[in-house]
């Protein structure tokens, strides 16, 4: 029997699918792909989302409606994840902590320390498998993730709603409050471009850490031969060994550049037959690629065997960015934009009372989208700061009675000395922007130029000229 | 060319209060362009000492070493040697690895948690080698330790870079250079310029006298701001009162009257005004006219403005900005005192004024001026 039947059909099949995520059933000719994804680990938030994810229950190839709007076949299975979250709050209570096994939740416990202990004494007895490894609490820095963002300094959203509490979101924290004036500015901020305060980076808004992984695997080969990592000769110029420990692997805390060398590898010439004892080898160094004149810094080494018991070497790269033009930002109400331009305090507007907004966003953006939970978090937003109090964000009234209606917010703005609609006057020094010159200048509209550019920008009178003695000021009548 | 017409304005300035670390002035007679200059340098170009270099020895904490990198870096510190040092780009007696006098002072970390409570890692473990420059919040506790009168500031630990649990270590050198807010907002002294132009506010009275005592609540109560008041007995205006009041102003620009002299004198001015406040409010009332209390106050949000549209009565009132009157607010980040900030920002203005003067281009000015005055 087992001659003519392929023993591991199923498994292997099985495998194929869950490792490539395509569902192929030749016979009844179905292609499904997706089937299984890797969870995106980039944020708390973003790995919650990832595994709430659902797909239409019909074929993309048909024609189906705009891609906003709302799917009947959707709407079920979003009840369901909603009821799973809620039971969830449960196993979440303060003080307990789940026992995971392989995934799989299998009870709660309440001195988690205890219990690691104990399991590992029963290890040690052998009663548990000697490859079962056990942690309290794996946190997300221990792990070697391909990819990681990390915000440097999150913050708790003023305004909440009830699911927020419920994932947690308020707890660990996925963004910042920024102070936002809705206008327009400079010309930099058209197609939902925003505008941003380079002081406000300075001080550490926006700014996020990027964790990569590199791998460098200890090659063996098939004549018995394998590479071999040699202390390196830090003296030879050029060579770009700098970083590199006695041990021939860059060491952590050291900060990397481009082509720097990570391993200091050697590889033997000859790979295929066996040969004499001496083995020859040729220079094989990995070395670090990444844009030029970016500097990063080596977070951890880790030094492990992969499935087929080569020594692996894992770098975790970490790399501290702030914004850049041209990045992307996002409310929390999709509202998404990239960076326009950014532009000193300085220029920036002001209001009488010294507030300086973060960033600045285009009023254009806001009636065809209908945000209104955007236009209630400005205001809200504004309101918690003033009170210094978090508020309810939602347009509903919650059963819990401490919703906070627009009618509510509005009044602890005027309470504050606010307009009860949340404007605000605030000065701008800029009046004529870069682009709208740019247009003037291509019209060919000379005297609109000199208009905008030397009277109404704050014209002033520069007795500049003469010998500049006690009578500088005065000036010569034609 | 022989008869000349001066265009000269003579800005004045009166100070209102002062404190360390807060100024509030009156500037009048000049132009937006100068408020906005004033305002522009004080907030990106006068220049404090800020740390711009650091050198990890050791950091076992859970913060990586650029991340307290960037919280060393925004610690203000007390720069009140900034304008007489040297930028370490233009020195020219070191190589800007610290060991300099002219442009840089070095602070040395070095904390070690050993107890099994978490230690806070403050600005006042930084060592500096300087002894004029320190983090300001450590000043600070140094002033107050030595004046008996002030209140006791034990309970503040200093500014938190990082904390540190049983093992963790922190080693490092940093290096202070002297920088301007433009190049980053850590070498900026000022925690909040800011202006408004002075409104002035013309009741229409006769309108005015058409409203019910409850229409007259209402408008007054639709300013988000107290703007007006109802006066219940005098029909004195509040503007009135200060006609007789002999304002001191000091004239920039000419006379450099040393500014401390004139704050100690403006600042009982101040007080002797607020007395003559009090007496007046105590005054008692009964012809509930609509009265002025606090026109600065107003934030241009035209509310009351809406308001009286909305009751039927527009023109009730008439605001605008007086443009050549403005009121500035400034707080230090403790880097440097306020008034200091104010005196060394209008130094900084005059040496960029200086740079103009030695370009001495003629022709171009020429032009422009000849411009301005209709191609005259
Ligand atoms: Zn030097």
């Amino acid at each position: 029997m087992a001659l003519y039947i392929k023993q591991d059909h199923i498994t292997n099949g099985l495998e194929k699918s869950i490792a490539t995520g395509n569902w192929d059933v030749k016979r009844f000719k179905m292609h499904r792909k997706g089937v299984s994804q890797v969870l995106s680990r980039l944020s708390f938030i973003g790995a919650l989302g990832s595994m709430t994810r659902i797909s239409p229950q019909f074929e993309k190839t048909r024609k189906v409606s705009g891609p906003r709007a709302l799917q009947p076949s959707q709407c079920h299975s979003l009840g369901v994840e909603d009821l799973a979250l809620l039971s969830a709050e449960e196993l979440h209570a303060p003080g307990s902590f789940l026992v995971i096994f392989n995934g799989l939740i299998l009870g709660k416990h309440r001195q988690p320390q205890r219990f690691a202990s104990a399991m590992r004494k029963l290890r040690r007895s052998g009663k548990i498998g000697e490859f079962v490894s056990i942690f309290v609490n794996e946190k997300q820095l221990s792990r070697a993730d391909t990819l990681l963002y990390l915000l440097v300094y999150p913050q708790r959203p003023l305004l909440t709603t009830k699911s927020i509490e419920l994932v947690g979101y308020d707890k660990l924290g996925a963004g910042q409050n920024a102070t936002v004036a809705v206008m327009s500015y400079s010309g930099y901020d058209i197609e939902d471009a925003i505008v941003m305060n380079k002081s406000s980076l300075d001080r550490g808004f926006g700014r996020c850490v990027a964790m990569k992984k590199y791998t460098v695997i200890k090659e063996t080969y098939t004549n018995g031969t394998s590479d071999a990592i040699l202390r390196p000769n830090k003296e030879k110029v050029g060579s770009n060994m700098q970083i590199l420990d006695d041990d021939g692997i860059a060491a952590p805390g050291e900060i990397v550049r481009n082509h720097d060398v990570l391993v200091n590898k050697f590889t033997p010439r000859n790979t295929r037959d066996r040969g004499s004892r001496d083995i020859d080898y040729k220079e094989a160094p990995s070395k670090y690629k990444g844009p030029e004149g970016e500097t990063t810094v080596i977070d951890r080494v880790i030094l492990s065997s992969d499935t087929n018991d080569k020594l692996s070497i894992k770098f975790i790269v970490r790399h501290t960015r702030r914004p850049e033009v041209g990045d992307k930002f996002s409310s929390r109400h999709g509202q998404k934009g990239v960076c326009g331009t950014i532009v000193q305090q300085e220029d920036f507007p002001f209001s009488e009372r010294g507030i300086c907004p973060d960033l600045i966003m285009n009023p254009h953006g806001f009636p065809s989208r209908m945000t209104v939970g955007k236009m209630i978090e400005l205001l809200g937003g504004k309101a918690g700061v003033s009170c210094g109090r978090f508020h309810y964000g939602s347009a509903f009234g919650e059963p819990s009675g401490h919703a906070d209606k627009v009618e509510d917010i509005s009044y602890t703005l005027v309470k504050h000395g606010f307009s009860y609609s949340g404007k605000d006057f605030i000065y701008s020094g800029l009046r004529l922007g870069e682009m709208e010159r740019d247009c003037l200048i291509a019209y060919g509209a000379s005297m609109m130029i000199f208009e905008r550019l030397m009277l109404s920008s704050d014209p002033y009178q520069v007795q500049a000229f003469l010998s500049w003695n006690k009578n500088a000021y005065d000036m010569p009548k034609k | 060319m022989a008869e000349r017409v001066s265009y000269q304005r003579f800005p004045k300035v009166r100070i209102r209060e002062l404190k360390d670390d807060y100024v509030k002035f009156e500037l009048r007679e000049t132009d937006p362009s100068i408020a906005n200059a004033l305002r522009r340098v004080m907030l990106a170009e006068v220049p404090t000492l800020a740390i711009d270099l650091v050198e990890i020895e050791v950091n076992s904490s859970v913060l990586n070493d650029e991340f307290i990198a960037h919280r060393l870096g925004l610690i203000p510190l007390t720069s009140d040697d900034a304008m007489g040092m040297r930028f370490s780009r233009d020195c020219d007696s070191c190589d800007g690895d610290g060991q300099c006098d002219y442009c840089s002072v070095e602070f040395h970390l070095n904390v070690r948690c050993d107890s099994d409570q978490t230690l806070d890692v403050t600005s006042a473990d930084l060592r500096s080698t300087s002894p004029t420059v320190c983090p300001v919040d450590v000043a600070h506790r140094v002033l107050a330790s030595a004046d008996p009168n002030s209140y006791d500031s034990s309970d503040q630990r200093g500014i938190l870079i990082v904390k540190l649990r049983r093992g963790q270590e922190l080693r490092l050198r940093a290096i202070a250079r002297k920088g301007i807010g433009k190049d980053h907002a850590k070498w900026s002294p000022a925690a909040t310029v800011t202006f408004l132009y002075e409104p002035q506010i013309h009741i229409n009275e006769e309108l005015m006298e058409t409203l019910t005592l409850e229409e007259k609540r209402a408008w007054v109560e639709s300013s988000p701001t107290r703007v007006f008041g109802i006066d219940p007995n005098t029909q004195q205006d509040f503007g009135e009162m200060f006609v007789g009041y002999n304002l001191i102003w000091a004239v920039y620009g000419c006379l450099w009257v040393p500014l401390t002299i004139l704050c100690a004198a403006e600042f009982c001015f101040a007080i002797a005004m607020m007395l003559n406040c009090l007496q007046l409010n105590e005054l008692a009332l009964h012809n509930n006219e609509v009265v002025v209390v606090d026109p600065e106050a107003y934030t241009y949000d035209e509310e009351v403005i809406k308001k009286a549209e909305a009751m039927g009565k527009p023109g009730l009132v008439e605001i605008y900005p007086k443009e050549d009157s403005f009121i500035f607010t400034v707080e230090s980040t403790g880097a440097i005192r306020a008034s200091q900030l104010v005196s060394n920002a209008l130094e900084v203005l005059r040496q960029k004024l200086d740079a103009v003067r030695l370009q001495e281009d003629e022709s171009d000015f020429g032009e422009l001026s000849a411009h301005l005055h209709g191609g005259g």
